[in-house]
């Protein structure tokens, strides 16, 4: 029997049609063969596709999410160029290009509360542990490689300890270095047979 | 510095994985009072929108099993106080638990709130209505700022001239808060919070 479940969030509604993979062991509510899904944008648009359109649907509006919370303002498409959407003027333009030649791409404009609408109904779809498909987790991947490579503003932190240190150093290596006036190392014994010869001079 | 791990968990119990920056000899690090500032300021955006918004934080505290760190009001504004902004800052470190907890208290208030933060970022519907709240909006903001933040700190001035001439400002800390509501928003906000506020 044919499975539906449905994700509302503001304009936002999401239909995910499925039948559970008893191969896999899943229980007559787990929609482990997603066979379609229909996604209703109140006043703008409605899409429809298959599981891997879904995918590459969450995999982006997630990532530009995150792009946006952390005030980036980059252009995400996912590995096929099926989807993409980025900043414009007005709000968020979201680019679906389908793979069949003679249907053109599908553009539509977000605004700021549309994008949000979309995002938490696609958490709930990602949340939901009865839809039984391996998301991909953008968040995790753009959130360790944010903090794994040293940044510019990280190096640019480091230039003033590395210059004091440096000045130290370099102060220090002079003041062993500089040349005195004091004379030149005698042993005691040397400078009496001076004083003595100087006083057998002297008479 | 040592950069550690740490480890919240969102409504799911699910652990979420946030690389924070470590404590350079007890010293808070710029990194750390950024996201301080950061946290102040949507604290401050959500008491804009609603004047009872304090009210609900210890309620909302309770909720989050939060006691043993903000057993009261009072300790979650003390914490806020880690704000360098502030007229009256704390120049101590916050606690890892505190920081962490601002931050889950932060991400619930906003999912509560997040039908009066949909409606001035909805650029549908009346021109005169959405003008009308968004000047409520700034306006009470602004009175935040000016109330509880020290106005001879360049930064601050920056930020109130950044306010009022655009509404980006405000639209950044409103849109920051709406993506940090609802199931995924806590771990959107964490791996975020390091992040400059624009």
């Amino acid at each position: 029997m044919q499975l539906n479940k449905t994700y509302k969030e503001g304009i936002a509604t999401l239909d995910v049609y499925g039948l559970p993979d008893n191969s896999l062991g899943h229980d007559y509510d787990t929609v482990g063969i997603l066979l379609s899904w229909k996604l209703t944008l109140i006043g703008l648009t409605v899409l429809e596709g298959k599981k891997e359109h879904l995918v590459n649907l969450v995999y982006v509006i997630i990532s530009y999410s995150h792009c946006c919370i952390s005030g980036q303002n980059e252009s995400i498409s996912d590995k096929t160029n099926s989807v993409n959407i980025s900043r414009v003027k007005e709000g968020h333009l979201l680019k679906l290009t389908s793979s069949k030649k003679h249907v053109d791409s599908l553009t539509v404009t977000l605004d700021d509360a549309e994008l949000a609408d979309l995002t938490r109904c696609l958490d709930k779809l990602q949340a939901d542990n009865r839809i039984a498909v391996n998301w991909p987790d953008p968040l995790r991947a753009v959130s360790l490689r944010n903090n794994f490579y040293i940044k510019p503003a990280d190096i640019r932190n480091l230039i003033n300890p590395v210059a004091g240190i440096s000045f130290l150093f370099l102060t220090a290596f002079l003041f062993i270095n500089l040349p005195t006036n004091t004379p030149p190392f005698q042993s005691t014994e040397e400078l009496i047979d001076k004083k003595e010869s100087s006083i057998r001079n002297n008479k | 510095m040592i950069e550690n791990q740490a480890f919240l968990k969102d409504s799911s119990n699910k652990e979420l994985n946030i690389i924070r920056p470590g404590h350079l000899f007890g010293m808070q690090s710029s990194k750390w009072r950024k996201a301080i500032e950061k946290i102040d300021f949507l604290f401050l955006t959500l008491e804009a929108l609603d004047v009872n918004t304090s009210q609900s934080f210890a309620p909302i505290s309770r909720n989050l099993d939060l006691n043993e760190i903000f057993p009261n009001y009072v300790e979650i504004w003390k914490s806020r106080c880690h704000n360098p902004l502030r007229i009256s800052s704390r120049n101590s470190s916050i606690s890892i638990d505190s920081f962490e907890g601002l931050v889950r208290i932060l991400s619930t208030m906003s999912n509560q709130a997040y039908p009066r933060i949909r409606e001035l970022l909805s650029s549908k519907g009346s021109d005169q209505y959405s003008s009308e709240k968004w000047s409520k909006f700034s306006l009470r903001f602004d009175e935040l700022i000016t109330e509880r933040m020290n106005v001879s700190r360049v930064s601050v001035v920056k930020y109130l001239t950044k306010a009022s001439v655009s509404k980006t400002f405000h639209k950044q800390l409103l849109l920051t808060l709406a993506l940090s509501s609802g199931i995924g928003g806590l771990n959107r906000l964490s791996s975020s919070i390091f992040e400059p506020l624009l």
